[in-house]
């Protein structure tokens, strides 16, 4: 793990809540979780991936709560996003290796709950588009830091000894 | 070496699973759910529990998800600090992948198929006690 932090290698990059990117070269994309969802996809043998960072399941129900402008902020339009995204980019979205992380019940803030929702959210976008997913890594009390290489599709996980506070980005950890 | 506990009804998949685990811990094998709450069971009674728990879902008798919630139950009872639980089933969807982290109490979940490498490293994500392969899931 600790290669992955280091001065030497791909470029790092930190998603803060409501951030996405799709990546066509080599990268390490660090994303921090608490109730937050990372989806991940990668396309086998082409060094394409990408990931985002969502706060809240779907726009149409939170819309009202959090008017924040970026369509990655709700799982559903991040989802739709990223694959419209990659479509441009002439990926094949049968073939993408998709992974779901995230998504902890966040006691301390009283939202027990949230995190299942984002989670739920995102397979059944994904569901909705005849995508599987072929691991997931969710739930739980406990935050989570993962390192994702959209090159390889590689997504390093460690779990944190507590659940991060909402509103802190992967910059902050 | 840390125990880890194997449980899957196919014979192939377990000869797979053990290969998989070489180098992370010594792996033992159960055929079904049952049969792995007992495993478990006992590993607690002697004080030295299993590590962690590969398990599949579809198995005759006890299913993987209801053996899970056993182990959990089982753990809580004898105040043991929880161990690692990864799934590995063809069941793709929602529902199960769900049901087995949010309700039985599972650390992750990998859909068959799957290959070696794939499954070492999620392995290496689960955060285990000793010292594991440095791997991406």
């Amino acid at each position: 793990m600790n290669a992955l932090f280091s001065l030497e290698g791909p470029p790092v990059v930190h998603l803060g809540i409501g951030e996405g990117r799709v990546f066509e070269g080599p990268a390490r994309a660090h994303v921090l979780l608490g109730s937050c969802v990372a989806v991940t996809f990668h396309l086998p043998g082409h060094g394409l991936g990408a990931t985002f960072h969502a706060l809240l399941p779907s726009r149409e129900e939170y819309l009202r709560k959090d008017s924040g402008g970026s369509p990655f902020r709700f799982v559903d339009t991040a989802i739709e996003t990223m694959l419209a995204a990659l479509s441009r980019a002439r990926a094949p979205l049968d073939r993408l290796e998709i992974k779901v992380f995230g998504g902890a019940n966040s006691l301390v803030q009283g939202e027990f709950g949230i995190g299942q929702k984002n989670v739920r959210a995102a397979f059944s976008t994904l569901a909705r588009r005849g995508l599987r997913v072929a691991a997931s890594n969710v739930g739980g009390t406990r935050g989570r830091k993962i390192v994702f290489l959209p090159a390889t599709g590689e997504v390093f996980m460690k779990t944190l000894s507590e659940t991060p506070v909402r509103g802190m980005t992967s910059a902050q950890s | 070496m840390q125990r880890l506990l194997l449980v899957d009804d196919e014979p192939v998949s377990l000869r797979f699973l053990a290969r998989a685990m070489a180098g992370i811990g010594e792996a033992e094998e159960a055929r079904d759910g049952a049969e792995a709450v007992e495993r478990f069971r006992a590993a607690l009674e002697e004080g030295r529990p299993f590590a962690a728990v590969v398990m599949d879902i579809m198995m005759p008798g006890m299913d993987g998800i209801e053996a899970v919630r056993r182990i959990r139950a089982l753990e809580a009872g004898a105040g043991s600090e929880p161990c690692r639980v990864l799934m590995l089933s063809c069941l793709d969807d929602a529902e199960h992948q769900l049901a087995a982290q949010y309700e039985a109490g599972a650390d992750g979940y990998l859909a068959k198929p799957v290959d070696l490498a794939t499954l070492r490293r999620a392995m290496a994500n689960l955060d285990l006690p000793a010292d594991l392969p440095d791997a991406g899931e």
